[in-house]
C-alpha cells in the first residue's frame, strides 16, 4: 500500500473532511452545526468538480 | 492448429513462455525470420479463435502486447531484406475520425498473417490514401471508421482511391458496416468483423 | 400555456408508466439526440453550439419548434462546452472550429492517463489522486501546479462547470415550459469498469490489467462503487422519477470473454445499480453495441430497477430474457435513420411495436445516440409510425 496520499479513502462528497477542519478551527463560538452543514455542501461541489473529469 | 511450441504458446497467450522461447531460439542460432514465422502461425490461430467466438478482444489485445514484446527482441536482429511478405496493405482511419482501436486490431491481425502493413494513422485525408497506395504499389487499401457521422468523408476517401486509376481494391471496416453502408460507399469489400481483414487480403493477393 | 403544462404531464405519465411495465395510452418516444444533430436541424455550425451557450440552448429550442411530437430531451443541447475545456487545456478533446473543421463532431483521444503504478494511490484515496495526479496530466494549463497559470486554470474550470450546470438546468426548464417536453434522464453515472477504462486507463491499458494486475483492478472498482452511486444521485439532484443515464461501453460483446465479464465487469456494476435502486433511482441501462451473451446475468437485477436499452443486442432474446421484468427501449438502427427511407423506418418501427410493445413496458428510441447523419424526415417518420401503430 502506498503512503503518498494525505487522506485514506475518503467517502463520496468529501474533499476535506469537516472533522479535520473543525480541529484546526478550535473552539467554535456560535452555531457549529450551521458551519459544518455549509462547509460540507461546498465541499461536495468541490468533489463534483474533481470527479466530473473522470465520470464524463 | 499450430504445431510449433512457440506458435502454440502465443496462441494460448502464455506470455512468459513466448518470451523465453524467443530468447532461447535466438541463442541457439535460429534465424529471426524463422522465429517470426512461428509467432505469425500462432497469431493466425488467435485470429481463427476470435472468428469462431472462442477468443474475445481482451485476448486479442493481450496477444498483441506479447507480440510487441517479442518483436523488441527480434527486430534489431533482422537484417535488411530479411522479411518476406505476402503483400502490402495500406490502412488508416478516415478523415474526421480519430478512433484507432479497430484499426490497430486489424493491423495486428494482418501483420500476424504475414502482410506488410503501412499504417497511415487516424484522420487520414483522401489524397493521403491515394498517395500511399501509389508509393507502395499496394493492391489493397483498408479504411477504418467508428462514427456513422463520418460516412460522407469515408465515401470521399473510397472514391478518391477508385478514381485514381490505380489498380487497387478498397476495404472498409467498422462496427457500423452493413449492406446500406456498403452500397453508399462504393467500396469493394466491407466488414464489421476485424478478423475478416486477413481473409479479404488473402483473396486480393490470391492466397489460399 | 396551460396546454403545454398538460402536454408535459401526459408525456411524463406515459413514460413513467412504460418504465413501471404498465400500458400507457401509447408507446412513449424517447430519442436521445446528440448536440451535433440538434445543431444541424437548428441551422447552427457545430462550432457555434460548442462555443456559444446561447446558441447551444437555442438550438434545442429551434429543433423542438421544427419537429412535431418530440416528447423528451436529455438536457442542454451539447454535453461539451468547448470553452470550459479550453480554459483547463484539455489534452484529450478535439473541437470543431479549433482543431477540426467547423462542422466535424468533437472527438475524444483515449490514452492511459492513469498508469499501472497509480493503482495503489487511487485505491488509497481516489478523490485526492484525481485532484493531485490526474487533473494535471489531462489539463495542460495545470502542468505546473501552484503557478499562476495552473491556479487560474483551476479557478476558471470550477467557475465554468458551475456556469455550465446552471445554464443546462435553465435550458431544460425553459424547454419544459415552452414545449411541454420532459427529461429522458436525470443524472449520469458509469459502471466502475468503464470509469477506469474510459478516462483513466484506456482500453488497451485496462485489457492488460485483466492479465497483469487483476487484484488491483478489482480493488479499484470496489473503491469506485460508492462514488459512482453518489455521483449519479448528485448529478440527478436527488430526482428519482426519471431514470439515471448510464452509458455502458466496455462490457459489450466481444470485449471480454464470459468468465472475465462475470469476474470483472458485472459485480461492481450490479452493486452500483442496486445501490441506486435502494435510493429509489432507476437506471437506464444504455447498452451500446451488443450485449446478447450477458442477458441472463443482467436478469439477476431487481425487477424494474433498470430500463434495458437495446442497440444491437438481439432484440428477440432481450425480450424473452428480460421482458415482463424490465422495461425495454430501443432499437431503431442508427444506420436506418441515416441511410434508410422514411417508409423503411416506419416498417421497422411497426415491426418493433407489433412484436415487443404489445404488453406495455416499451419505449421507442434509436439504438444509439442520434448523430448528425440521421435524416430529419426519418425522425419524423419514426414519430408518425408510433402515433399510427403504438396506441394501446
Amino acid at each position: 500500500m502506498s503512503n503518498s496520499m494525505t487522506f485514506k479513502n475518503l467517502p463520496p462528497a468529501v474533499c476535506l473532511p469537516w472533522d479535520v477542519k473543525a480541529k484546526e478551527l478550535g473552539e467554535i463560538k456560535g452555531d457549529a452545526d450551521l458551519i459544518k452543514k455549509e462547509w460540507e455542501t461546498l465541499d461536495m461541489f468541490g468533489y463534483i468538480y474533481i470527479w466530473y473529469w473522470v465520470q464524463r | 492448429m499450430a504445431k510449433d511450441e512457440l506458435a502454440l504458446a502465443i496462441a494460448n497467450l502464455e506470455r512468459d513462455k513466448v518470451l523465453s522461447l524467443v530468447k532461447e531460439r535466438l541463442q541457439a542460432g535460429v534465424k529471426p525470420m524463422e522465429i517470426i514465422n512461428s509467432l505469425q502461425e500462432g497469431m493466425v490461430e488467435v485470429g481463427n479463435r476470435f472468428e469462431k467466438g472462442e477468443f474475445f478482444l481482451s485476448e486479442l489485445i493481450f496477444c498483441g502486447e506479447i507480440m510487441k514484446e517479442a518483436m523488441v527482441e527480434l527486430e534489431p536482429k533482422l537484417a535488411a531484406g530479411d522479411r518476406e511478405y505476402r503483400g502490402t496493405v495500406v490502412i488508416g482511419t478516415v478523415k474526421g475520425d480519430i478512433h484507432d482501436l479497430g484499426k490497430n486490431i486489424v493491423v495486428m491481425l494482418l501483420k500476424g498473417a504475414g502482410y506488410n502493413v503501412v499504417d497511415l494513422g487516424v484522420d487520414v485525408a483522401p489524397e493521403k490514401f491515394v498517395e500511399a497506395a501509389r508509393e507502395t504499389k499496394t493492391s489493397l487499401v483498408a479504411m477504418s471508421m467508428l462514427l456513422t457521422s463520418v460516412m460522407d468523408k469515408m465515401k470521399e476517401c473510397v472514391q478518391a482511391v477508385k478514381e485514381s486509376g490505380l489498380n487497387v481494391k478498397v476495404l472498409i471496416g467498422g462496427p457500423i458496416i452493413d449492406d446500406k453502408v456498403m452500397e453508399f460507399s462504393g467500396a469493394d469489400y466491407g466488414s464489421a468483423v476485424a478478423s475478416d481483414a486477413a481473409k479479404i487480403a488473402g483473396e486480393v493477393y490470391g492466397a489460399a | 400555456m396551460a396546454d403545454v403544462a398538460k402536454l408535459a404531464e401526459e408525456r411524463k405519465k406515459r413514460y413513467l408508466a412504460a418504465m413501471n411495465l404498465e400500458k400507457p395510452d401509447r408507446v412513449p418516444i424517447r430519442l436521445n439526440f446528440s448536440g451535433e444533430f440538434i445543431s444541424k436541424v437548428a441551422g447552427y455550425t457545430f462550432q457555434e453550439t460548442y462555443y456559444d451557450w446561447n446558441k447551444n440552448i437555442d438550438a434545442t429550442r429551434r429543433m423542438l419548434a421544427k419537429i412535431d411530437g418530440l416528447e423528451m430531451v436529455m438536457g442542454g443541447a451539447n454535453l461539451w462546452w468547448a470553452t470550459l475545456h479550453d480554459a483547463v487545456g484539455a489534452r484529450y478533446l478535439k473541437f470543431a472550429g479549433r482543431d477540426l473543421d467547423e462542422n466535424t463532431m468533437f472527438q475524444y483521444v483515449e490514452d492511459a492517463y492513469m498508469l499501472p503504478e497509480d493503482y495503489d494511490d487511487f485505491i488509497e484515496n481516489p478523490t485526492e489522486w484525481v485532484a493531485t495526479k490526474f487533473l494535471p496530466r489531462i489539463h495542460a494549463e495545470l502542468d505546473e501546479p501552484g503557478t499562476y497559470r495552473a491556479t487560474v486554470g483551476l479557478i476558471k474550470g470550477a467557475y465554468g462547470l458551475a456556469n455550465q450546470l446552471a445554464a443546462g438546468g435553465q435550458g431544460m426548464a425553459s424547454y419544459q415550459q415552452e414545449f411541454g417536453v420532459v427529461p429522458s434522464v436525470t443524472g449520469v453515472s458509469k459502471a466502475p469498469f468503464d470509469t477506469l477504462a474510459d478516462t483513466l486507463r484506456g482500453l488497451s491499458g485496462i485489457m492488460m490489467d485483466l492479465y497483469r494486475c487483476p487484484d488491483k483492478l478489482k480493488k479499484a472498482m470496489e473503491v469506485l462503487v460508492p462514488h459512482n452511486i453518489f455521483y449519479g444521485m448528485a448529478t440527478a439532484q436527488g430526482d428519482t422519477e426519471y431514470p439515471l443515464f448510464m452509458p455502458l461501453h466496455r462490457g459489450a460483446y466481444p470485449f471480454m470473454k464470459m468468465d472475465q465479464w462475470v469476474e470483472f465487469y458485472w459485480p461492481t456494476l450490479k452493486a452500483v445499480i442496486e445501490g441506486l435502486w435502494a435510493a429509489g433511482k432507476r437506471t437506464l441501462f444504455y447498452a451500446e453495441n451488443i450485449w446478447t451473451p450477458y442477458l441472463e446475468k443482467i436478469a439477476e437485477l431487481p425487477d424494474k430497477s433498470i430500463v434495458f436499452h437495446v442497440d444491437q443486442t438481439d432484440m428477440d432474446k432481450a425480450y424473452k430474457v428480460l421482458g415482463g421484468r424490465f422495461c425495454l427501449s430501443g432499437n431503431v438502427p442508427n444506420s436506418l435513420l441515416a441511410f434508410g427511407k422514411p417508409e423503411e423506418v416506419k416498417d421497422y418501427v411497426k415491426g418493433l411495436l407489433d412484436k415487443y410493445a404489445r404488453d406495455g413496458g416499451f419505449v421507442i428510441d434509436a439504438g444509439a445516440v442520434i448523430l448528425d447523419d440521421a435524416k430529419e424526415e426519418n425522425i419524423v417518420a419514426l414519430i408518425e409510425a408510433v402515433h399510427q401503430y403504438g396506441v394501446y
